[in-house]
């Protein structure tokens, strides 16, 4: 079971109440949205087809999974990334959460301050001539990134 | 449902810790942009924890290896896996002006490499007056701090050659020079990067002829997991020496046994193959069928390929993802006493290899890096925030910095 908190949940359950049945239980999620989840069960249900289709071959699991992530992105906006990656957390759900961090880290990769600072809801809290200082000091990193 | 849905679409703000789960996927120059971001990101791309965690992931991921080659007037480097696809690679040149450390020009100067997961030594030793300067330097970073001068030990007793590695046991990187004063005991003169001091030390060389040869014929060394390995000049299999950074011992590592040795080109070269030592030699049955072995040190000797060769024993620099590639580089010598220098990509399924074009400029160095966050000015692990004018050497260490030089003697900026 790929999403662990929830696992935790049946574990806790059935240690508690033998006679409970597993597909009329109903787990609260307070944390996740549906749509975000719907996303999540979709990656979950895929990784596994994927894994049960190529049992043996590593290489080639990897290779399907990629293109599906490829595909996966192109559907899902750079905003719902957060999202995601907050509902992948709480579920426990390492393959996704990987996936998901290593997109925002893609998508950000050679974006400029100003786009990452926006994307993240962060504000400069440099003092007068900090922030200029550090931008001279590593001038270097700053050539080639994308317009905004 | 249309209010619902508005409702629903507001901005989720990252846990710290999971903006750390994304920074830790990001490369290095992007990351010293964003140290521009916020005071708190300045904080966590500076840190030490940061830097480790950062390059532990980045050691797993061959895209962040890379291949630095010095020419003869140049510093490039290009991704390692880059240069296993395609014929003719070009590098990206690299910032290599230190002040008062040229890497060329100098008359009778030779400069030499050797590097260990991130960082990068460059030597230069004037041959004419015997004497060396080092530099550590980060790539990735660009940080980088000038050597103070070894101190004690007269130079005509130095053979040439040094040696580069991480220190387990203190985590720390440490430059070796071996010494041999007398048959029974060799003087090592380590530098550490920790304590920013050279330390001598008396090695007892246990009547071991190889050890004292290796010490006296140092060709190149390599840095391979918590040692220095030497390779000398000297025929017929004899024993690898290595120096265990930890214990401070030589250690002998004997050859593969099915190796037979056809004298022709004296030589055999150490490198790496992924986290293993690997040894290439050239060998063969007759002057007519020489071939180039290559094995690789895993629990034991293991043998990779036999594969017809004619030329100059090269060296191993790197080996692909997949495991089937291997970079080397050869030096040969030409007809006018002139070095003439190729790379070579063997592949070691189809026992095949074939010389690749450089940006047709001449190599004479090749050496691997991983990129890495490591600073060179914060290597005690603390946060340096907003360094003063000046003094941009760490805090911690100035009681040890060696007499004479002042606080403008470190250089380079995180």
């Amino acid at each position: 079971m790929k999403f662990c908190a929830v696992k935790q949940y049946f574990d806790d359950e059935n240690n508690n109440n033998i006679t409970s049945g597993a597909s009329t239980t109903m787990i609260p999620l307070p944390n996740v949205e549906s749509h975000p989840l719907a996303i999540l069960i979709t990656y979950c249900k895929k990784h596994l087809k994927i894994k049960a289709n190529n049992a043996d071959n590593k290489k080639e699991t990897e290779k399907e999974m990629e293109q599906y992530e490829q595909e996966l992105l192109k559907k899902v906006m750079p905003q719902e990334l957060t999202e995601l990656i907050l509902a992948a957390n709480y579920l426990n759900f390492k393959e996704a959460l990987d996936f998901f961090c290593r997109a925002v880290a893609s998508a950000i990769q050679n974006k400029s301050i100003e786009f990452v600072r926006k994307f993240f809801g962060l504000e400069s809290d440099f003092e007068l001539g900090e922030e200029e200082k550090l931008r001279e000091e590593f001038a270097w990193s700053f050539e080639g990134v994308d317009e905004d | 449902m249309r209010i619902c849905k508005a409702q629903r679409r507001r901005s989720f703000t990252i846990p710290n810790e999971l903006v750390e789960e994304i920074l830790s996927r990001l490369p290095v120059k992007s990351l010293m942009r964003f140290k521009c971001v916020s005071k708190a990101w300045h904080t966590l791309i500076s840190s030490h924890r940061f830097a480790k965690s950062h390059s532990q992931r980045a050691s797993q991921n061959p895209n962040r290896m890379n291949v630095l080659v010095l020419t003869d007037n140049c510093v490039l480097s290009a991704g390692c896996e880059a240069l296993f696809q395609s014929r003719a690679i070009h590098g990206q040149p690299v910032d290599v002006d230190f002040p008062g450390f040229p890497l060329w020009g100098e008359k009778h100067v030779e400069t030499n490499l050797a590097s260990c997961n991130s960082l990068v030594c460059i030597e230069l030793h004037n041959v004419d007056k015997w004497t060396a300067q080092y530099l550590v330097w980060n790539p990735s970073t660009k940080s980088y701090k000038n050597i103070p001068s070894p101190t004690s030990t007269p130079d005509s007793y130095w053979f040439g050659g040094f040696g580069f590695g991480y220190d387990y046991s203190t985590d720390d990187y440490k430059i070796l020079r071996p010494y041999d004063i007398d048959i029974h005991v060799s003087t090592i003169e380590i530098f550490s990067l920790k304590t920013f001091t050279w330390k001598t030390i008396l090695v007892d060389m246990d009547n071991n002829f190889f050890i004292r040869s290796s010490i006296q014929n140092i060709k190149k060394t390599i840095y391979c997991n918590g040692a220095i390995y030497l390779s000398y000049k000297y025929f017929w299999k004899p024993p690898i020496i290595y120096f265990d950074l930890a214990d401070e011992i030589f250690h002998e590592l004997s050859w593969p046994e099915s190796v037979s040795y056809y004298d022709t080109s004296k030589t055999w070269e150490l490198g790496t193959f992924g986290e293993h030592l690997c040894l290439s030699v050239c060998t063969g049955e007759s002057r007519n069928a020489l071939c180039i072995q290559l094995w690789v040190m895993k629990e034991s000797w293991t043998r990779l390929a036999t594969i017809p060769y004619r030329g100059t024993c090269p060296r191993p620099i790197c080996v692909s993802k997949n495991g089937e590639k291997i970079l080397l580089r050869e030096k040969q010598v030409g007809k006018n006493s002139e070095y003439i220098f190729k790379l070579i990509v063997i592949n070691l399924k189809k026992k095949a290899y074939r010389k690749t074009r450089y940006d047709s400029k001449t190599i004479m160095e090749a050496t691997t890096y991983v990129e890495s966050l490591y600073s060179l000015d914060c290597n005690d692990g603390l946060n340096q925030h907003f360094q003063e004018e000046g003094s941009k050497g760490h805090k911690g260490n100035q009681e040890v910095c060696p007499k004479g030089y002042g606080d403008n003697y470190f250089q380079g900026g995180c």
